[in-house]
């Protein structure tokens, strides 16, 4: 497992003005762990998400994925969206397996109910998106792309758009899912704006600055699992973290 | 059911056997209609898909279509008579090809456009996806973009399906010259009808259109519309009427449409390599509002310059005192007139109905069928009561003119009103007890809240509206009266229909750019700005 972001920037142009977005952005990847990335908006954290999932091409620098340039959308690369991106003309199974779709129909089958029964969606296989609760929602945009069994997962802001309680009761799962060692993903890749969100995911936190984004701070969260956030540690990881931001 | 019978039998006291030739007609009117129809949906994706991704597509095709949208069917005529009757001399297929052609041409622009305007569903989200399931070929047609075009292109076909309705009649009973075009249809038999003054007989033909568009939009168009809405990609609130179970016709649909796309992935290799160079890609998609001018000016600009070549070259005789000018002022005040009247009416009924439910339950079945009822079917109505009553009181002119002007407002008004009803429908609920909390009157909440809310509607209907106007004028200007000869009513669209009757083809070409001319001027200086700007009063 190794991703190597070596510096990346990425500048856009909007109306003849060229605005910079992230900038000399360096990055090694090298062991299972799970990382979050925060910073203030607009300081091109999505962009950042975007171009390691080959959905963007950076204006400088280079992206390794073992070794080799990325270029383009990579199989072992999978993205969870803020707003699901589900298609409303698929069910739910049909959306699952649309991520497999050049499998043969038996085993994609298989696979979308396995992983729908990983994330608690079985029963829900042929209901609708329109039927379901957001937070239901975006436990299938979850099963979509872990059913791909991919080597990194890449979140961007995936609970922003589910209430408190959905959201936390997600992240619980969602690690429990990840304590499993033998599972797929080695890494996943959260993007957040919300820090003790980001403490709780995480236990390593790469803190953007403001636009253009560069890496302010790259580090390690040392704290005992289960995370309890209400402990002097946890907030003072919080305390360190906002103030690095604002 | 029982009506279908019960009119049956009294078309057949009426008319006697004749009855059962007019099932005849309407079947064989609706698979005109049907064949138009496969045409049109072919014609539209194809072309619709291209202009989404395709940006060469979208600047050279996207305006030929707006021009040709804006070609009154007669202009066609001539072409179809050249192309298909000449290539199929003698036989009853060169008249059935060519009336199904016209057909499509009155059919097509407002489902290509409907499929044109779903480009903008595909969002960055939806297209992010695309990207990483590398749906690309024809899995990216037939798992992206036909799916979210559904509920665009059912609303246009639904338009598209009344705009073959009202032009039923022309396309089904046509003269250029000596070539005519003279089928077994319903279209036709409402217009010898009502030619012939034969009140009756143009009544029962009415009815029996009423059942075939009332059949359709019940059996067909309100379970798809309804499959439709929840395959739109904005969250919608589907009501609980509407989550019943699928009806038999949209599960065949839907099983049709699997069968299709698995037809479709054996070919998904090689039409990757086809798609991509035409850059249909999940990469490429992007959503245009409007067309792109630089291309439509220089359209615009050469249909100017076949008008002038056939006013001076051709017809001078037109040029002499400005002939053609005061026909184009005279068509000019009608269209004005009638549209004038439309906005009236068609704004206060939205205004004030549009979000009543029991009333709009019951009026929208007759808006529907009140917009595919052909002109030419009320024209014996209308000369012997406006004409022949009225006439007698305030003159034969005068007489004619509101005739006229009646006659425009049935191919007009009906897309004002849609385009209204919508935008009244579509305000959101937190808005209007917005107006409730802070105890807004009627007149204020018109001014502050309804006014300014149904205005790109109104942009976008006035847009639609005259050019429909237009295209009616072609009806509305040429008046038989009982005698079998047209009332004189000088105007561009009598121009070109005694033109088209005498076989003047200089004549047809002329009156044909200059209305193109008279829709394409004001769509480019007046509405689409005027449709552009008011897109920030969008919710």
């Amino acid at each position: 497992m190794e991703l190597r972001l070596k510096d990346v920037s990425k500048t856009y142009v909007v109306e003849g003005k060229v605005i910079p977005a992230i900038e000399d952005i360096s990055l090694k990847i090298t062991k299972r762990e799970s990382i979050a990335v925060v910073g203030p908006s607009g300081c091109g954290k999505t962009t950042l998400l975007r171009i390691i999932a080959g959905l963007e091409k950076p204006t400088a620098g280079g992206l390794f994925f073992h070794g080799k340039p990325i270029a383009g959308p990579d199989p072992r690369i999978m993205m969870v969206f803020q707003n699901f991106a589900l298609l409303p003309w698929k069910s739910v199974r049909e959306n699952v397996e649309l991520a497999l779709i050049t499998r043969p129909p038996e085993e994609r089958r298989n696979l979308a109910l396995k992983y729908l029964a990983a994330v608690g969606l079985n029963g829900f296989e042929d209901n609708y998106p329109r039927d379901l609760s957001s937070g239901m929602k975006q436990r299938v945009g979850i099963a979509r792309a872990l059913c791909r069994e991919p080597d990194i997962l890449v979140l961007d802001e995936p609970f922003a758009s589910l209430d408190p309680l959905t959201a936390r009761n997600l992240q619980n799962e969602i690690l429990r899912y990840y304590q499993n060692r033998k599972m797929k993903p080695d890494v996943f890749l959260l993007i957040t704006h919300n820090v003790q969100e980001a403490v709780y995911m995480a236990d390593r936190i790469i803190v953007l600055s403001q636009r253009p984004g560069h890496i302010k701070a790259d580090l390690r969260i040392d704290l005992e699992k289960p995370k309890d956030m209400r402990s002097r540690k946890f907030q003072d990881y919080v305390d360190e973290i906002t103030s690095l931001i604002t | 059911m029982l009506l279908l019978v019960a009119f049956f039998s009294a078309a057949f006291l009426a008319m006697g056997p004749e009855a059962f030739e007019l099932i005849y007609f309407a079947f064989r009117s609706f698979i005109r209609m049907a064949s138009a129809y496969a045409l049109s949906i072919l014609f539209s994706f194809i072309f619709g898909i291209l202009i989404i991704h395709n940006k060469k597509a979208y600047e050279f095709i996207f305006p030929v279509l707006d021009v040709l949208q804006a070609v009154p069917i007669l202009g066609f005529f001539p072409f179809a008579i050249m192309f298909f009757v000449l290539t199929f001399p003698g036989g009853m297929l060169g008249q059935e090809l060519s009336s199904i052609f016209l057909i499509f041409t009155s059919m097509t622009w407002a489902v290509v456009f409907a499929v044109v305007e779903s480009g903008s569903s595909i969002t960055s989200d939806i297209r992010d996806l695309a990207k990483l399931m590398n749906l690309n070929g024809f899995r990216y047609l037939t798992h992206v973009c036909l799916p979210i075009s559904l509920p665009q292109f059912i609303s246009g076909s639904i338009t598209g399906w009344g705009g073959g309705w009202y032009f039923l009649v022309a396309s089904e009973y046509l003269a250029l010259g000596n070539e005519k075009i003279a089928l077994p249809g319903l279209g036709a038999f409402i217009a010898r009808s009502a030619f012939s003054f034969n009140l009756l007989n143009s009544f029962i033909g009415i009815i029996a259109l009423a059942f075939l568009v009332f059949a359709m939009d019940f059996y067909f168009w309100q379970p798809l519309l309804r499959k439709a809405r929840a395959y739109s990609i904005q969250p919608v609130t589907v009501d609980a009427d509407a989550e019943a179970e699928n009806g038999r016709l949209v599960r065949l649909l839907e099983d049709g449409y699997s069968s299709f796309s698995r037809l479709l992935e054996r070919f998904q290799a090689k039409s990757q390599k086809i798609l991509d160079w035409l850059s249909v890609t999940p990469w490429s998609s992007t959503s245009h509002e409007a067309v792109s001018s630089t291309a439509s000016y220089v359209l615009t600009g050469c249909v100017a310059l076949a008008f002038f070549y056939f006013l001076l070259f051709r017809i001078p005789s037109l040029a002499e005192d400005f002939a053609i000018f005061s026909f184009m002022a005279r068509s000019i005040i009608r269209i004005l007139v009638a549209f004038a009247i439309a906005l009236f009416w068609t704004s206060l009924f939205a205004l004030f109905f549009a979000r009543n439910k029991n009333v709009m339950k019951f009026m929208m079945p007759v808006f529907d069928l009140g917009q595919s009822i052909p002109a030419v079917s009320i024209f014996p109505v209308l000369v012997v009561v406006v004409i022949q009553t009225l006439g007698d009181r305030i003159g034969l002119p005068a007489a004619l003119e509101i005739a006229s002007v009646l006659l425009v407002l049935t191919g007009m008004q009906w897309y004002l009103l849609f385009n209204l009803i919508r935008a009244v429908q579509n305000i959101p609920d937190d808005i209007m007890d917005i107006s409730k909390l802070l105890h807004m009157g009627t007149i204020s909440r018109l001014r502050h809240l309804l006014i300014p809310a149904i205005m790109p509607a109104v942009f976008v209907g006035a847009l639609e509206a005259i050019g429909g106007g237009w295209n009616a004028s072609i009806v509305s200007e040429f008046i038989i009266s009982p005698a079998g000869t047209p009332y004189d009513l000088p105007g561009l669209g009598n121009l070109l229909s005694l033109s088209s009757v005498q076989g003047n083809l200089d004549g047809v070409f002329l009156a044909v750019s200059c209305i193109t001319l008279l829709i394409l001027i004001p769509n480019q200086l007046i509405w689409r700005p005027l449709v552009r700007e008011s897109y920030k009063y969008k919710f």
